[in-house]
């Protein structure tokens, strides 16, 4: 055990790090770029506040485009788009584009389907109050869904998790490249394990948490 | 306060019209309960969400404090419907906010001043009765104090109206007669005009002052409560009051009576209700009454009594009694087999 951890836990240490970077800052953009869409596709749907179909079968269809590529698949499609917006395409800066280009579409359906399930007759409630849009979105519709959209962060992340162990094959490290070159690649099994055992431990926290915090805001 | 002119409302489905206001006229004065009674589908939800353009209107006019309301852009009707509260059948509360807040966040976001706020919350939780609830969240409440929180969220903003869409149709009676309790208080302390609509006769009899009666999109009959309900004349009117007032009696019985006198339904309201008329015909008329139902039904302002009597006697004296009965502002109406 000691030799063990004395030969891998550095490395070990380095693909935490790695994994933990890529997915927090992948989950940034994400929510930053998902949470805008999964509102304009709450608002533009069929008797939405902003009604409009053209609107809404764009973005609609982008998603279900984006969603239907591999990661892997899109890791390597996207390269010139990534060399384009990061400057790089390897290393940790390189892997963030595709993560993002696949995470944001996921989180904005994730979010559509938690903020439908907020009851209609409360935004017209704040409607009939006379309370503008944006603050409905904000102080209603978000509020009201913050328990679902929690558990749907939950699960975005650990797909994240799951998509950096691709990040390899463009030279980000993580873990789970780690587990591949070690572990398959060069037959030291014992690594590989040991990764899996991790990421097993952070997939269980992490949804733990999500649930703990989720029946938190929930409040009933 | 409110009026409607010549509203009209088509919903478009699929390639279906579907009319849910035809051509739908009413005033509400400022300072009265108003209700509309219908049953459903008639159209009355649409008629009171066309007062604050939840719904608008595909032809008519709307006026609220002499206000066009559809000539109003979205900021002027945003200030609008500040004045304007409304509470519904569902509460519509935020499941995730304590009852305090509930009341305190739509304050909030239409920028109250901080201490405003408190003082509002507290004042109006106080005159619904919830102070010692505030903490609580809705899922913890009675469907009665979840209505009351949604009263308090509406007169938080001091509304001129309040539009109550169904507001004690989920709740039982005990709990209604609670509701409308506040709502007549709400009308009488604050000051504030109410327009409901309802399925519930005994909503409208007990806080309205006037009423119309829709059916199928259009408002059939309207006036006072106390006019409307003694002196329905249409159908509608008096099917409604019928499944609540009419006496039922077997009808072998009703045969029998029929038989051997006339049978007649008589109704008694304010001044006429003191006099001792049954005893009256029987001293001065040779005539002989019966009672065989009889009920009374408390309107907001007065009492209306209901008998269904049985006169036995010589047809011109049964005449003249009832002739009688007539001048001494008793309504009579001749039950046939």
């Amino acid at each position: 055990m000691a030799d063990f951890l004395n030969q891998w836990g550095d490395a070990i240490w380095e693909g935490f790090i790695q994994t933990t970077q890529m997915t927090l800052i992948s989950l940034a953009f994400s929510i930053l770029i998902g949470l805008p869409l999964g509102v304009l596709l709450v608002l533009t749907r069929k008797n939405g506040q902003w009604e409009s179909i053209p609107a809404y079968t764009i973005v609609n269809s982008l998603i279900n485009v984006i969603r239907s590529i591999p990661f892997i698949i899109l890791l390597f499609f996207l390269l010139p788009f990534t060399r384009a917006v990061a400057g790089t395409t390897i290393g940790v800066k390189g892997v963030i584009v595709p993560l993002v280009v696949a995470c944001a579409p996921y989180i904005a359906r994730l979010l559509e389907t938690a903020m439908l399930e907020v009851s209609k007759g409360v935004i017209e409630a704040y409607q009939s109050m006379g309370i503008s849009t944006p603050k409905i979105i904000w102080h209603v519709i978000i509020r009201e869904a913050r328990s679902s959209i929690i558990l749907g962060l939950t699960i975005a992340i650990i797909g994240l998790i799951g998509e950096t162990a691709m990040a390899g094959f463009v030279g980000a490290g993580g873990l789970g490249d780690l587990a591949y070159q070690f572990g398959y690649v060069r037959f030291q099994p014992d690594v590989m394990y040991a990764v899996i055992i991790i990421l097993i431990i952070i997939v269980q926290i992490i949804q733990s948490l999500g649930n703990v915090i989720a029946r938190k805001l929930k409040k009933n | 306060m409110i009026k409607l002119q010549h509203v009209s409302k088509t919903f478009r489905v699929g390639k279906n019209k579907i009319e849910a206001l035809k051509d739908v006229s009413l005033e509400v004065n400022k300072g009265e309960i108003f209700g509309v009674i219908g049953f459903s589908g008639a159209g009355k939800s649409t008629l009171i969400r066309c007062v604050n353009l939840l719904e608008r209107p595909t032809d008519g006019q709307v006026f609220v404090d002499d206000q066009d309301v559809l000539g109003l852009d979205k900021r002027g009707l945003r200030q609008l419907r500040r004045k304007i509260g409304m509470i519904f059948q569902g509460y519509n509360l935020l499941e995730t906010a304590n009852v305090y807040d509930n009341v305190a966040i739509p304050l909030k976001l239409e920028g109250v001043p901080k201490d405003e706020i408190k003082a509002r919350t507290e004042k109006y939780l106080e005159i619904v009765g919830l102070t010692d609830r505030s903490k609580a969240f809705p899922s913890q409440l009675s469907g009665g104090q979840k209505q009351r929180v949604a009263i308090a969220r509406a007169l938080a903003h001091e509304p001129e109206v309040l539009l109550s869409d169904e507001a004690t149709s989920a709740l039982d009676p005990n709990t209604t007669d609670a509701i409308l309790e506040l709502l007549l208080k709400v009308n009488r302390e604050l000051g504030i005009t109410i327009f409901l609509i309802t399925h519930e006769l005994n909503v409208i009899q007990r806080i309205c002052d006037r009423v119309a009666v829709m059916e199928n999109g259009r408002i059939v009959e309207s006036g006072t409560v106390v006019d409307v309900f003694t002196r329905p004349r249409e159908a509608m009117t008096k099917q409604f009051i019928s499944n609540e007032s009419k006496f039922l009696i077997p009808a072998q019985l009703k045969s029998e009576l029929l038989e051997s006198g006339k049978l007649v339904k008589l109704t008694f309201l304010g001044e006429s209700s003191k006099d001792p008329v049954l005893a009256t015909l029987a001293k001065q008329f040779d005539v002989l009454p019966s009672i065989i139902a009889g009920g009374i039904d408390q309107l907001k302002d007065q009492s209306v009594g209901n008998l269904l009597v049985h006169l036995k006697g010589d047809q011109n004296k049964v005449e003249t009694a009832i002739q009688f009965l007539h001048d001494q502002d008793v309504l009579v109406e001749e039950v046939s087999g």
